[in-house]
């Protein structure tokens, strides 16, 4: 079995005023090469802190990272230089994640001016080269990002990831901010290049339509910790926690007969600050009893690669 | 199929100062200040070929004449042709603001930057030693500095420069804070840019509008300022003339003989507001932005 990446108890915790902010809380999942692990939760679950702290854009807390079977959670300037020619994001906002004052060919040329990678020369051609994949004219190569729109200004965003040639891209809800009909391009792109380039996808998002159609496995976070992960397929067909139960009954159903029971979640989520023991799904969870709320429950494994922190399954 | 020949006659490198220029160019304001600017510095740098007299050449028969003909601003109370003295006095004047300005605005930036960027501890401890020095007056400063360095133009430039650094690097820090937060500065990181290449490349480039502003104004303030040394005897020393020292020194004839402060004043009056319609214009020309 060829994990790319393995992601071991994972912890993120952040010093705040009101005590500690557990953001990941003890993640653990594999990705193989070639395939794209979907996240979903909530805002706020944690879910883009994840993605920072593999990248080591944030420093980890607790727990280990390989990459290639090697340990990376803590690694020397050098080795951080070749992990990130490897490992690149795609964000979500694409008004934000680029640099005002920088053409469309300073921002894509600007990985390799730093790497290296390509000669000198050839970075104009290899600029060219990434937008046509990325489905970019050419004759936007000196425009600002401000005279495009979102769809294109993501295009950038994708061009400026893979100039490194990258084996694993962390999305970070990539066309969430997007309309739905780009979403829908840049979604159809972002699979393309996938194939074609051989790349390994974390997807981040919240957004579960998307997350089915791209990913191959999918975890469902909730306040920093995994409460569920299968297959794609078996987790939209046997969801078995009950946080992914409600989740999933939220989906619209484009059936007029189709009876609709929603489940409907009562209470606020609760503060990552301090949680307090127990299960973190407790005060919302339509089963939870006593020992729910006193002991945390562990994740098993209740089927080939079908992951629950649940009890009662 | 044409595309890869094209493609590098496409990539103009959009040259920072050529478009910047080519913009530039169709500001009034900005092309206005520019001329009054150039004519007033031609005339100082030229001032032995064009001062009708000695900037020191006395003769107290002819004090306190009006302008004239023979003298375009009038003498001074020992005499003195006033407009000799001013081409003169500004070539001292206009160095000492440009330069004041620009060590002020290369330090403060770098300082505000830094701070700003890192961020905790490295931040806490210049802030606090900025706001430090911003309690005690910039004059005051400016004196204990140039007292330390000697009296003379060099130690006013750097004492002028220096006492004026706090305000540049104050100003800088604000918008770096919350540039160094948006998502292009992740990106930055995620391939990697070193943090002098992501202060440079995509911090500094984005908080150039109210470094413009500041310079501007700053090159006025740097000339009273450097008026005020030498009054104390601590600046440009007499009788080389300096035209916040012509300034006030004058001013105690301000009743009788009115034009004697308003030439002076109206020379540094001038320089601020041909620099400041250039800023203003160097401003809006840098915003791709603000580009129709």
């Amino acid at each position: 079995m060829g994990a790319l990446l393995e992601v071991r108890n994972l912890k993120k915790y952040f010093k705040v005023n009101a005590g500690t902010l557990h953001a990941v809380d003890g993640v653990s999942f594999q990705i193989e090469e070639r395939k794209t692990l979907g996240v979903v939760g909530e805002s706020g679950c944690g879910k883009s802190t994840l993605g920072r702290v593999i990248l080591h854009l944030l420093d980890s807390t607790d727990g280990q990272i390989f990459y290639r079977g090697e340990d990376i959670t803590k690694v020397d300037r050098k080795k951080l230089s070749e992990l990130r020619q490897e490992m690149q994001i795609i964000f979500q906002d694409p008004f934000s994640s680029l640099n005002p004052r920088m053409t469309v060919y300073q921002t894509i040329a600007e990985p390799m001016q730093i790497h290296s990678t390509v000669s000198k020369k050839e970075i104009p051609d290899r600029v060219m080269e990434l937008m046509d994949t990325v489905g970019l004219a050419e004759r936007f190569v000196n425009t600002y990002p401000h005279e495009l729109d979102g769809g294109r200004r993501q295009r950038i965003g994708i061009a400026r990831a893979l100039a490194l040639n990258p084996k694993f891209i962390v999305c970070d809800e990539p066309v969430s901010a997007l309309d739905v009909s780009i979403q829908a391009q840049v979604l159809n792109l972002m699979q393309d290049i996938q194939e074609s380039m051989n790349l390994t996808y974390i997807f981040i998002t919240h957004d579960l339509s998307v997350v089915k159609y791209i990913s191959d496995s999918i975890m469902v976070m909730y306040l920093g910790q995994m409460v569920e992960m299968a297959t794609s397929e078996e987790l939209f067909a046997a969801p078995k926690h009950p946080y992914t139960e409600a989740l999933l009954s939220a989906l619209p159903v484009p059936d007029i007969d189709s009876p609709k029971k929603r489940i409907l979640l009562k209470g606020e989520l609760t503060s990552p600050i301090d949680p307090k023991p127990g299960c973190r799904f407790a005060p919302r969870c339509p089963r939870a009893c006593k020992e729910c709320r006193e002991k945390e429950p562990e994740l098993r494994e209740i089927g080939p690669g079908h992951f629950v922190r649940c009890p009662y399954v | 199929m044409s595309g890869k020949k094209s493609s590098e006659k496409e990539i103009k490198k959009r040259s920072m100062t050529g478009e910047v220029m080519s913009r530039l160019i169709y500001n009034k304001g900005a092309m206005l200040g520019t001329a009054i600017l150039l004519v007033v510095v031609v005339m100082c740098v030229f001032a032995p070929i064009i001062a009708p007299y000695d900037y020191d050449a006395q003769d107290v028969s002819l004090k306190f004449l009006t302008p004239s003909l023979q003298h375009l601003c009038g003498t001074d109370n020992l005499g003195r042709d006033i407009f000799s003295r001013l081409l003169y006095g500004g070539r001292i004047s206009l160095m000492i603001g440009f330069v004041a300005t620009a060590i002020a605005a290369v330090l403060g930036i770098i300082l505000g930057a830094v701070s700003g960027y890192f961020g905790g501890k490295v931040d806490s401890v210049i802030m606090r030693v900025l706001d430090v020095s911003m309690a005690l007056p910039n004059l005051l400063l400016a004196i204990a500095i140039s007292a330390m360095m000697g009296s003379g133009i060099r130690s006013a430039i750097i004492a002028v420069g220096i006492s004026s650094t706090p305000k540049f690097a104050r100003l800088i820090r604000g918008p770096v804070l919350s540039i160094r937060n948006q998502e292009f500065i992740e990106a930055a990181t995620a391939i990697d840019a070193s943090n002098a290449r992501i202060i440079f490349r995509h911090i500094l480039p984005n908080v150039l509008s109210p470094i413009i502003v500041q310079c501007t104004l700053s090159v006025g303030n740097a000339i009273i300022a450097a008026a005020s040394l030498s009054f104390l005897g601590l600046g440009v020393q007499p009788p080389y003339p300096e035209w916040g020292a012509m300034l006030s020194s004058a001013r105690t004839y301000i009743v009788d003989h009115a034009y004697m402060v308003t030439f002076p004043g109206l020379a540094i009056a001038l320089v601020v507001v041909s620099v400041n319609l250039l800023g203003d214009g160097l401003r809006d020309a840098m915003d791709p932005r603000l580009k129709k």
